[in-house]
């Protein structure tokens, strides 16, 4: 599905009460559309356990492993 | 003592004033003479505290004279990015909508400075709200780059890299989201070291992005880095994310050499690096393997899979900060400002958190295969020359300018995403004759494996110990 300049100045108004003239509405629409692909692909890899508080853990892991 | 000590490194200051050849009041007033020079052209500073610095400056005389030193930093003047709250006084964060709000805690990193007996000069200049790689301020005007003040300065913390460079103070803090410590460092020719994720906390001091906000020292030699770190390192608990893996001594371990070190050379295509950069890091290299540094050639990093992540952490982080003012107050954002942050308000909560439990995985696979034999990894900070002031106005941005602003940081925001701790190295000059710089990545909580080679490269070379000069 594609992100419209249309959904998302309807989306931003009436989620975040935030008021978005047409050509602001596309351009975010593009900006959106672009990362919401990078992301979603690279999350395909994410099994059902990820979770974001493991990142602090590897750091200190590896710390001990190179001291 | 003769000459200006304003020219003395941090650590030769702090020797200076323990050993009572000089006082602190000496060095405070030659760095405030410095500045009534050098202020009115670059822009450096926000705030001066000149009453205050000098009051510290006699009262920590006056504590030597009776025996008490407070500390590895005792009468040493420094100064800040102006995002580093003190209670009861203004940190504006750069920003037109906190120019006058008063903060109501002390960050950590400054309490430790004061404790280890480092006086305050003022606040530097930053990009607003830590929202920009230029230096460029609408709200305070721009900071302008010693080496030439048409130039950028690299931001967000442009004060700090500026104010180092031209001896105006001799260290400073900056904070580092996407670059912000390494770009100026290398824009001005200093060093800028951003620590790993968790090793300096960030309590009080204002946040960006808190999932990639790192604080860290900018500073003439790889010995002032050390200890200016070195105090500033360890557990706080009044920041959950900091860490408490030990705080090793880091100046004990800077003159351990580079022999035998494995340091990956990341791979580069020619359009990303421009050439006259890449020269600079090539002649670079030849140095490090001359120090006995084993040199790797590395495939290309996938650069854009990071930045992508950064970019939703970052934007949804501040615009879950800013909503409030976004709504109310659009008008007293600058515009590129405002604009970066609003994307953030509509990214679903799912991507987000997606962006955030990638991270884990991708430095598990970092450190298994990139760098699973390396020590090091060596590569571009800025990867062109510096442009004009002028050349990258963001309040009127032609295409040709974007495209160089999404360049000028292509090389920091991975590192911030991944945790890593990095060093910027000022190597040479371009064509512009201002600096270039190259970056040093290593494993998680070795600051001390990057202050080594940035000792054994200043060991080597003399560029930090060249001097922007005041125009006439």
């Amino acid at each position: 599905m594609t992100i419209s300049a249309r959904s998302v100045a309807e989306w931003a108004t009436a989620m975040q009460d935030l008021h978005l003239d047409g050509d602001r509405a596309a351009g975010l629409a593009a900006e959106l559309a672009r990362l919401d692909i990078a992301v979603r692909r690279a999350a395909d890899g994410l099994d059902f356990d990820s979770d974001p508080a493991r990142f602090r853990h590897i750091l200190e892991t590896a710390a001990q492993k190179n001291a | 003592m003769t000459g200006d000590p304003s020219l003395l490194s941090l650590v030769e200051a702090a020797d200076a004033i323990a050993r009572r050849r000089l006082s602190s009041v000496e060095v405070t007033q030659a760095a405030l003479e410095r500045i009534a020079s050098w202020q009115p052209l670059f822009n450096c500073f926000i705030a001066l505290d000149a009453a205050s610095a000098l009051a510290r400056a006699h009262w920590l005389d006056a504590e030597l004279a009776a025996g008490r030193l407070h500390g590895p930093l005792h009468g040493v003047p420094l100064a800040h990015k102006d995002l580093f709250y003190r209670a009861g006084e203004i940190s504006t964060g750069g920003s037109l909508i906190r120019r006058e709000w008063r903060a109501d805690a002390t960050a950590t990193v400054l309490a430790r400075l004061d404790g280890a007996g480092a006086i305050q000069l003022g606040r530097l200049n930053m990009s607003e709200f830590a929202a920009g790689a230029t230096g460029h301020n609408k709200w305070f005007g721009d900071c302008r780059n010693p080496w030439n003040p048409a130039y950028v300065t690299g931001g967000s913390s442009s004060g700090s890299g500026a104010a180092v460079a031209a001896r105006l103070a001799y260290g400073a803090l900056g904070s580092d989201t996407g670059g912000s410590i390494r770009l100026p460092a290398a824009a001005n020719g200093v060093l800028g070291l951003k620590p790993t994720f968790g090793r300096v906390s960030r309590y009080a001091a204002m946040p960006r992005s808190w999932s990639l906000d790192h604080v860290g020292p900018l500073a003439r030699t790889a010995g002032d880095c050390a200890l200016l770190l070195g105090v500033i390192a360890g557990a706080d608990p009044e920041d959950s994310t900091s860490s408490a893996v030990p705080v090793p001594d880091y100046r004990a371990g800077l003159k351990r050499g580079i022999k035998g070190m494995r340091i990956g050379v990341f791979g580069v295509d020619d359009q990303a690096v421009d050439p006259q950069v890449r020269a600079a890091l090539d002649a670079g290299m030849a140095v490090l393997q001359g120090l006995g540094a084993e040199l790797r050639p590395m495939p290309p990093l996938d650069l854009a899979r990071y930045f992508d992540l950064a970019e939703i952490i970052i934007k949804c982080e501040a615009a879950t900060m800013h909503a409030p003012w976004l709504r109310e107050r659009p008008q007293d954002y600058a515009v590129h400002v405002r604009t970066r942050m609003e994307a953030g308000l509509l990214v679903p909560a799912t991507r987000y958190i997606e962006a955030l439990s990638l991270r884990g995985p991708y430095l598990s696979r970092f450190l298994e295969t990139v760098m699973a034999d390396l020590d090091l990894l060596y590569g571009p900070s800025i990867p062109v020359p510096l442009p004009t002031l002028a050349e990258t106005d963001p309040e009127a941005p032609d295409a040709d300018a974007l495209a160089l602003m999404a360049r000028f940081s292509m090389f920091m925001r991975p590192f911030n995403v991944l945790g890593l701790p990095a060093l910027s190295v000022p190597c040479g000059f371009t064509a512009n004759e201002l600096p270039t710089a190259f970056q040093v990545v290593a494993k998680p909580f070795a600051e001390a494996t990057l202050l080594a080679v940035a000792q054994a490269w200043q060991d080597a070379t003399d560029f930090h110990h060249r001097l922007p000069e005041l125009p006439a």
